[in-house]
């Protein structure tokens, strides 16, 4: 991880990316070919720093005593919580990146690695919901709920990244107060209810 | 699914409140469409007409609600004397309400104070909470066999209470009728107080503090504090036993064990006004837990008002038969207190003393008599029967400028809470003949 962290060093100092891999590996003093065995470019480094924080996070998390008597609201609150207690250590990096990326992007380019990881872990949580009946079964609407919570993690993101409360405590809310929307939302709510209720009225016309 | 079920268990009472705010809630949604439209059309369109088309929604539902604001209402009325009845219950309940936090917030709070889980801290955390406090949530926990309280405060309580505050200062000036100055003294006095209870660390030392000053009084508990265990939004302390105030008169103790109670309280309340001059200033019956044997547990220390020693002097005074029968002497300590001005005409400064002397002597009773059964119905009915004549007079509901040094504000809170505790008990207490009355007669005699 070397080579990271000489990358992550460079950036944070310089403000801006090595002009080459050559210019860079110089720097360190190693072959150019050193850094191609390991990346195929400065963005699959950026995004491999990521994917790794996310790995790192979903191990610890599933290894926690608390996590099998979760509910799924539960589990999703604290990978939340979780990943940005996790980012919090890579946070001017993260800013920078960001800075580098057009504010309303939904795929950036250094996140698409971590985006894999999280949607398998939010796959996961979101089918033992199903399961349980905790999260609702909306036809093909289910299929959208994986993406749904990935867009919501991203505003959670960029909220945090601008986030000036001490200890970013309004970013917990933030998680808190979403999240618990997210739930209310696939959970079984009133609609369904009406909707159940307009079928049933479709077929058992009293008049 | 554990979140369904606490959900399901929230008394009724809490599920209509949540209705409130969510019909608060989609008014603020409607007013921010509005203010987004018409800007659309006006660009130069000010925030200020979206904060005053809020401010008067969240007023109209806080009045029905608990909130940081409400306790600013709830102070200001009780400061005129004036407290209605059908105000009673729901400002005496006046506390901040926020929806539970989740268990991994909990988690996710603890990790940030101590860089550990509950469950390593503790040997055994309950992660649901056990219930509701002032700006948070109760936990149980166990650890070297003792059973805790932990105390788990919400996030951004801080923030939302001065931002409470600021939605409620325009309504409040109309509400009142007093003028921005007048009112900003009051306001500074709350926020500085309610910003004290968001303080974990400060509410440490002071129950250390005050548990210690206190335990020469026979009869009170208190819990151990764990500093080590606490942050300034973690606070944990030993598990009291006792019953709550409701569901200790459920089990019908007799007149002996509620004298003895309301004494107890009494003697607390004296100790810490006149001695100590620093008041537990939330005498709210959920911070008390009885036993069936008269003893009394004393929880949270959130809120703790110290009184100066000049306005000690000036306000206490007014309990003295000395002071409340010799109108002179009583219109020089009103003056002081700032109960009136100097530059109030003839006709207002008679009413205002006439109606001062009158309540003081209504509210004052307990002091002139050895022993006061606080559970007479018709003192207590004769109270708000004043207090409603009074806030009728117009001369003091039309009187642009606050009557009453900030200070009042908390020790009167004070006072209405344990007439009102004291009351529930039907206690007969023993009141007069203290012997703090000694050097203020002396500081009377001075001057």
């Amino acid at each position: 991880m070397k080579l990271v962290d000489a990358y992550l060093d460079y950036v944070l100092t310089e403000g801006h990316r090595p002009p080459t891999v050559y210019a860079f590996t110089k720097k360190l003093k190693l072959q150019e070919s050193a850094f191609y065995k390991e990346f195929s470019s400065f963005d699959a480094l950026e995004e491999k720093v990521l994917m790794l924080l996310a790995e790192e996070v979903i191990e610890s998390l599933t290894d926690s005593k608390e996590w099998t008597g979760f509910s799924a609201r539960e589990k999703v609150l604290s990978f939340f919580f979780a990943i940005i207690e996790k980012l919090k250590e890579k946070r001017s990096f993260l800013q920078w990146l960001q800075d580098q990326t057009p504010n309303h992007e939904m795929k950036p380019a250094y996140l698409m690695g971590f985006k894999v990881a999280f949607e398998q872990m939010a796959d996961s949580i979101l089918a033992k919901g199903m399961d349980d009946q905790e999260v609702k079964k909306r036809g093909k609407l289910s299929d959208k709920y994986t993406d749904a919570l990935w867009i919501q993690f991203l505003f959670i993101y960029r909220f945090w990244l601008k986030d000036k409360s001490s200890d970013f405590e309004k970013t917990d809310e933030a998680i808190e107060k979403s999240v618990n929307l997210y739930f209310d939302l696939v959970g079984q709510s009133p609609l369904d209810s009406m909707i159940e209720f307009g079928k049933f009225l479709l077929h058992n016309r009293p008049f | 699914m554990a979140n369904r079920e606490e959900q399901d268990s929230i008394p009724t009472g809490k599920v209509e409140r949540a209705a409130k705010f969510v019909a608060t809630g989609a008014r603020i949604g409607g007013n921010y469409l509005k203010h987004y439209a018409k800007k659309m059309v006006n660009p130069e369109l000010s925030r200020e007409e979206l904060h005053r088309d809020n401010a008067e929604d969240i007023y109209n539902s806080l009045s029905q609600l608990k909130g940081s604001a409400l306790k600013v209402a709830q102070m200001l009325s009780m400061d005129s004397g004036v407290l209605p009845q059908q105000y009673v219950n729901k400002f005496s309940q006046a506390q901040y309400q926020a929806p539970p936090l989740s268990a991994p917030l909990v988690i996710q709070t603890f990790r940030k104070s101590f860089g550990k889980t509950p469950s390593e801290l503790f040997d055994h955390f309950q992660l649901r909470a056990s219930h509701a406090a002032s700006i948070g949530q109760v936990h149980q926990a166990e650890k070297d066999g003792q059973l805790l309280a932990v105390k788990v405060q919400y996030p951004g309580v801080a923030e939302s209470i001065r931002s409470d505050l600021n939605l409620v200062k325009p309504i409040a000036l109309r509400m009142f009728s007093l003028n921005e100055k007048d009112l900003n003294k009051y306001m500074g006095e709350v926020e500085e107080r309610l910003m004290e209870e968001t303080d974990y660390r400060l509410e440490l030392k002071r129950s250390v503090e005050m548990s210690e000053a206190c335990k020469a009084i026979d009869g009170l508990l208190f819990p151990r504090y764990y500093p080590e265990l606490s942050s300034n939004r973690v606070l944990t302390m030993d598990w009291m036993s006792g019953f709550h105030l409701g569901d200790f008169l459920a089990t019908n103790p007799n007149q002996e064990t509620r004298d003895k109670i309301g004494q107890l309280l009494w003697d607390f309340y004296d100790f810490q006004i006149h001695t100590l001059k620093a008041v537990h200033a939330d005498p709210h019956p959920g911070n008390f837990l009885f036993h069936s044997d008269g003893r009394v547990g004393v929880i949270d220390f959130g809120c703790i008002k110290l009184i100066p020693e000049d306005f000690y002097f000036d306000y206490f005074a007014l309990l003295l038969p000395e002071v409340i029968d010799n109108e002179p002497l009583m219109i020089r300590q009103m003056n002081k207190i700032e109960m009136l001005y100097t530059h109030d005409d003839a006709h207002t400064r008679q009413v205002l003393v006439d109606n001062f002397i009158r309540m003081t002597r209504l509210l004052g009773q307990p002091f002139r008599h050895d022993t006061f059964d606080f559970g007479d119905k018709a003192y207590m009915a004769s109270i708000y029967v004043m207090g409603e004549e009074i806030s009728q007079v117009k001369e003091i509901r039309n009187s642009k400028e606050s009557r009453g040094s900030k200070h009042t504000l908390y020790i009167n809170r004070t006072y209405f809470g344990i007439y009102s505790m004291l009351h529930q008990l039907k206690a007969r207490v023993t009141t007069g003949q203290r012997n703090w009355r000694i050097p203020l007669l002396a500081a009377l005699a001075e001057e």
